[in-house]
């Protein structure tokens, strides 16, 4: 009796030991910038890295006013940055939305001919190296002037926001129970009425994990923003790596700058954790 | 402790029953039926145009990409000549390409054969949480979710010469060792981090596959006396054997993609220490202006990633 509690004393606080582990290794880099954000230069290239410290905001005042890092000389340059990303990320959201609500809704509900091949096809867009896709469109992009546009770039990112979302709301279109449907169609709803009223409201939930896994890749992408844009129009992943000059790293700027991008995201990924890991294990699972 | 042999009791008869109708996802995705409604025939082909025409910029870029891979064409020099496919055969004998493959597989491989064991076992672990499991699973997607590039600056401001890397080894004898700075130890460091990055994503879909195993084989196989590393090996594992696939899949289609997290820390130095397929491709581009020859490698990396993975969805359907 006396054996079996001893064992399970032992083997729940191994857990606890073990999951703590996990989980420091999981945070520590965020806490880390997170603290470096607050630090004083001196305080942040000291030798041995420190833990207490006088926090300080100068890091962030100077992201806003004098760094010079960003966009060489851009006064103020990281909400230049940060309206690009927003700009691009808002703008492939909504292009998304309108073109990938229809198409996902065309494949779950109707039967017709190369139905299957365009949901392969959908599939593929995943598996495709983005460099064989981004290179040449650098220079089409140039050609037909949508190099270092916004337009540009939106289209550009449909690339990767387009597939994912039409592939997990779609399942969430065919998880619609028959009768609902059913019900609507006996009342004389045509096709329109029954997306509209009936669907779109019964797939919120697919649609908010879809559309919040979208943005956050949309958000967080970088080869694109890159090789097809320009100062003008590059997000704010981009101009991060503006922080690493040759002279030297700022770093206190630098982790203030990467606490703000990263800030918005933890914030949604906190609320909708459980959304996220669904539209998640759609995305890798539903391979029917 | 006698073996059990699970082939020849009926448990294992259960097990391989179950298996051979095991169907993937957490949620199915019936199979559509007709809208029993009016609608024009050409209805679905409307609502599928937009997404497809725009998607379709990408396939011409594609073919685009396959053209220019067989001319010689240069960022710097406007006129071009086609030349078959002699850019192919320059890259394949060229020491650059094949080092920074050769690197990459490597580097995959290591990142896999870690990733699969530590990714179960954490996904055990989570198993046995009854408490807050929304705030574990919310620590659990944040290296996920983070911009690559963020991440690479976070590790690289932890790796550096006084950082609380080198400060926690210190112990074990390593001192202020330059991780992102000595060719010997940068990939390793690069490794680290991708292993951050990509762990949540084994780990949630191991945990998916955890937990819609069915109790019974379990069961039988407690009454059978079987001890918890057989029936982890002859249960847990054959079972899981769909998730571990579609692991082994993403990861290593992912892996071929990795960029950011380099360009943000080492870019692909030092030296070419840590220039994996993709930077070795950018860098061909954009710094040595060869852009037909980096579209040859890249179809050639493209190429190698759809054989295995024809191969591997193969063996996943059979």
């Amino acid at each position: 009796m006396i054996n079996r509690k001893i064992f399970r004393l032992i083997s729940g606080s191994v857990l606890s030991i073990l999951l703590t582990m996990v989980l420091i290794f999981l945070l520590f880099p965020v806490i880390w910038i997170c603290l470096m954000s607050f630090k004083a230069p001196l305080d942040i290239i000291s030798v041995t890295p420190k833990f207490i410290f006088r926090p300080t905001i100068q890091n962030y005042a100077e992201l806003f006013t004098t760094s010079t890092a960003f966009g060489g000389g851009v006064q103020g340059g990281f909400w230049h940055y940060f309206r690009n990303s927003f700009i691009i990320t808002a703008g492939a959201m909504g292009l998304t939305l309108l073109l990938g609500l229809p198409a996902a809704f065309a494949l779950a509900r109707f039967k017709f001919l190369g139905r299957s091949q365009i949901i392969f096809t959908f599939l593929t867009f995943r598996f495709v190296p983005e460099l064989s896709i981004i290179l040449p469109l650098y220079i089409i992009f140039q050609k037909i002037k949508l190099y270092n546009t916004y337009i540009g770039l939106v289209l550009a990112y449909q690339l990767i926001t387009l597939p994912l979302f039409v592939w997990i709301v779609r399942v969430f279109f065919e998880n619609i129970p028959r009768e609902l449907e059913e019900a609507a169609l006996v009342d004389g709803a045509s096709w329109w009425r029954i997306f509209w009223q009936v669907d779109l409201p019964l797939v919120q939930g697919g649609l908010a994990a879809a559309f919040i896994l979208c943005a956050i890749f949309a958000w967080n992408n970088f080869i694109f923003g890159l090789i097809l844009g320009s100062q003008d129009t590059q997000p704010l992943t981009v101009g991060v790596l503006g922080f690493m000059s040759y002279e030297q790293v700022l770093w206190g700027q630098m982790a203030a700058a990467s606490m703000l991008i990263i800030l918005p995201e933890l914030a949604v990924v906190a609320l909708v954790q459980r959304y996220i890991v669904q539209g998640l294990m759609l995305g890798a699972l539903a391979h029917q | 402790m006698k073996v059990m042999n699970i082939r020849h009791n009926i448990v294992s008869k259960r097990i391989w029953a179950f298996q051979a109708q095991i169907r993937l996802p957490v949620m199915r995705a019936r199979s559509p039926r007709r809208l029993l409604c009016l609608y024009p025939a050409w209805l679905p082909y409307m609502l599928l145009i937009p997404a497809l025409a725009v998607l379709s910029l990408g396939l011409f870029a594609f073919l685009v990409a396959i053209y220019i891979s067989m001319t010689d064409f240069r960022l710097i020099m406007p006129s071009y000549q086609f030349v078959g496919l002699r850019n192919f055969l320059v890259l394949l004998h060229d020491h650059g390409f094949r080092a920074a493959l050769w690197r990459t597989f490597w580097f995959t491989g290591a990142l896999l054969a870690v990733q699969l064991p530590l990714g179960m076992g954490i996904a055990l672990l989570f198993q046995r949480i009854r408490v807050g499991v929304a705030i574990w699973r919310t620590f659990l997607v944040i290296p996920l979710m983070l911009p690559p590039i963020i991440s690479g600056l976070m590790w690289k401001t932890m790796l550096a010469p006084h950082g609380p890397v080198n400060y926690l080894l210190s112990p074990l004898g390593f001192t202020d060792l330059a991780w992102l700075g000595n060719p010997n130890t940068a990939l390793i460091a690069i490794f680290f981090i991708e292993l951050w990055i990509s762990l949540p994503f084994v780990v949630l879909i191991l945990l998916a596959g955890l937990q819609s195993l069915p109790t019974e084989p379990f069961e039988a196989a407690a009454i059978d006396g079987a001890g918890p590393w057989p029936m982890f090996r002859y249960i847990t594992l054959p079972l899981l054997r769909p998730y571990i696939y579609l692991v082994l899949i993403f990861r290593f289609i992912d892996n071929l993609k990795i960029f950011d997290t380099i360009m943000s820390t080492t870019r692909g130095g030092p030296g070419t220490s840590t220039q994996l397929i993709q930077v070795f491709i950018y860098d061909e581009a954009f710094k040595n202006k060869n852009f037909a020859i980096a579209l040859a490698g890249i179809l050639i990396v493209w190429l190698l990633t759809w054989m295995v993975t024809q191969l591997m969805f193969r063996r996943l359907f059979k």
